[in-house]
């Protein structure tokens, strides 16, 4: 009785609200919505691998690089050739530095590879680029990784993420430091707009920061969490059914970029 | 529910940060204060003991230091938060009654400190079958003056023993072995990957036959002055929807085949 109650109050949040959707073309391959930022401070690297090359195929492959600026519109498309099995980390940094001017200081990526396994489709599964992202700042010696997690998005640049017919929260599980500094990432990765309301509450309850956004499919968007005047934590209000946020946190020049 | 290790690695200390309060508001979880326990193996048996309290909505950041003197020298330390009392000794791994969630997972802050920084992932670990395989590659190796790179392979298990295993690290294009090292379950094993003589362009590929481990890639500059942490994805990751368990099992089969033959 206890397992069916539960069930019943489950029910509106998860019927017909899948975290993802499925593309609509079998043929279709999927990234995660990656976060480049580039200017001065900050370098974006992206570790490619040649995911029909792991599968056995030893032909040339390739992969469309997509980029989306600051309010999710495409601005700039690059196809690539794949070493097969060498380690290939593409400098996002310099891909874009061959534009005359960059629309904005960060935005989102999505990579699609241009061969599918036959055994992949055969299963009626689909390629997707979850990978790895690395962020240098300030020339520090060492790149911060963080890996991808979510199938975002169709090479039709159909957004796949899914929607939930209530506001839902998001509570990230990380202690804010009232000593350091934070910049959370979030990327709507849904077909329509979201309105989303960041929340930095102390742990005793107490609004530290407020921000109330409204994010187009593709758009990221990068909040700054400074001076916080005790440990907090972050609630992210949305009809996103999963808002994960990449967190970048400053600690006297040093980072740490990781996923919720 | 699932366990929070204290990891660690060369010139860092482990900390882990728990958490009491769900990361949704939908998901049905316990609104309560729960015990913080600590589990660790000495090889033959699980032993359990409580740590303390943690009320409801706060976190509370536990140090390996904090629990160095209640565990043998080279045990695993896992944490969690429970409703229930957990055998103080036990054969197998205690079943933790907690909360649970799925999207998203229900997690802790796993970081590691040095006398300048920390470095963390949200994470946790359930225990993997005993007939489990690694297959993974690794494109997180870092290379300057002074870097360090290891893989920290975290595997934790029912069973209370600490098996000893082969870790094989091949280059992925030329399909030659590279290093050879061993590893422990319910442990995090540490493995220095610069002597393995790669290079940037080359893509390791790490695999163990007779355990499943978690791969943390865990770079350090200057004894710790900075420091990166992540870890791969397991190979289903590479696709999604429909037989993906055809997929993992396609590209272990593969791999661990084309492996074999050019090092037998």
């Amino acid at each position: 009785m206890n397992n069916f109650l539960k069930k019943i109050k489950r029910a509106p949040w998860v019927f017909g609200q899948p975290l993802t959707n499925k593309p609509d073309n079998p043929k279709s391959v999927i990234s995660d919505l990656f976060v480049w930022r580039c200017n001065r401070d900050w370098n974006t690297y992206f570790e490619l691998l040649d995911i029909a090359s792991l599968f056995g195929d030893d032909e040339q492959h390739q992969v469309d690089i997509v980029f989306f600026n600051e309010v999710g519109s495409e601005f700039y498309r690059k196809s690539i050739e794949l070493d097969g099995l060498c380690r290939q980390t593409l400098n996002i940094t310099n891909i874009l530095s061959t534009l005359d001017k960059l629309p904005s200081d960060y935005g989102a990526f999505a990579v699609f590879h241009q061969q599918t396994p036959s055994g992949v489709s055969e299963n009626g599964s689909f390629i997707a680029e979850r990978g790895y992202v690395s962020y240098q700042y300030k020339g520090l010696p060492l790149r911060s990784y963080v890996h991808g997690n979510l199938d975002a998005i169709d090479d039709m640049l159909m957004p796949l993420g899914g929607s939930s017919f209530f506001n839902r929260q998001y509570n990230l599980q990380c202690l804010l430091e009232a000593n350091k500094s934070y910049e959370v990432a979030l990327v709507n990765a849904s077909p329509s707009n979201k309105k989303v309301m960041f929340e930095v509450v102390s742990f005793s309850g107490k609004t530290q920061i407020k921000k109330n956004v409204i994010l187009n499919p593709m758009q990221a968007f990068v909040l700054p969490i400074t001076n916080l005047p005790s440990h907090s934590r972050l609630i992210i209000e949305s009809k996103m059914i999963m808002a994960r946020p990449i967190v970048f946190c400053y600690n006297k020049n040093r980072l740490n970029v990781f996923h919720g | 529910m699932s366990y929070f290790p204290i990891l660690k690695a060369p010139h860092c200390t482990g900390q882990t940060t728990l958490y009491n309060f769900s990361p949704n508001n939908w998901e049905s979880t316990y609104k309560g204060i729960q015990s913080i326990n600590l589990s660790y193996t000495d090889g033959i048996f699980w032993h359990s003991v409580v740590l303390g309290e943690l009320a409801y909505g706060d976190c509370q950041v536990v140090k390996y230091q904090d629990v160095k003197n209640l565990i043998p020298g080279n045990a695993l330390p896992l944490l969690s938060l429970t409703q229930n009392k957990l055998d103080k000794t036990s054969k197998e791994l205690p079943q933790l009654v907690g909360n649970q969630t799925n999207v998203p997972q229900y997690r802790s802050t796993l970081g590691l400190t040095s006398q300048y920084t920390t470095t963390s992932y949200q994470g946790e670990i359930d225990p993997f079958p005993l007939k489990a395989s690694l297959l993974t590659f690794s494109p997180f190796l870092q290379f300057a003056d002074k870097v360090e790179n290891f893989l920290l392979l975290l595997n934790l298990e029912k069973q209370a023993d600490n098996r000893e295993v082969k870790v094989e690290i091949f280059d992925a294009n030329t399909k030659i072995l590279k290093c050879e090292k061993t590893a422990l379950s319910n442990n995090i094993n540490t493995i220095s990957l610069d002597d393995c003589g790669f290079s940037k362009n080359d893509l390791p590929v790490v695999i163990c036959r007779e355990m499943a481990a978690i791969p943390l890639y865990f770079s350090c500059v200057n004894d710790g002055e900075f420091l990166s942490l992540e870890h791969t994805h397991p190979p289903a990751s590479l696709v999604v929807h429909g037989a993906r368990v055809g997929a993992q099992k396609y590209l272990k089969d593969y791999w661990f085949s084309q492996l074999k033959k050019n090092n037998e």
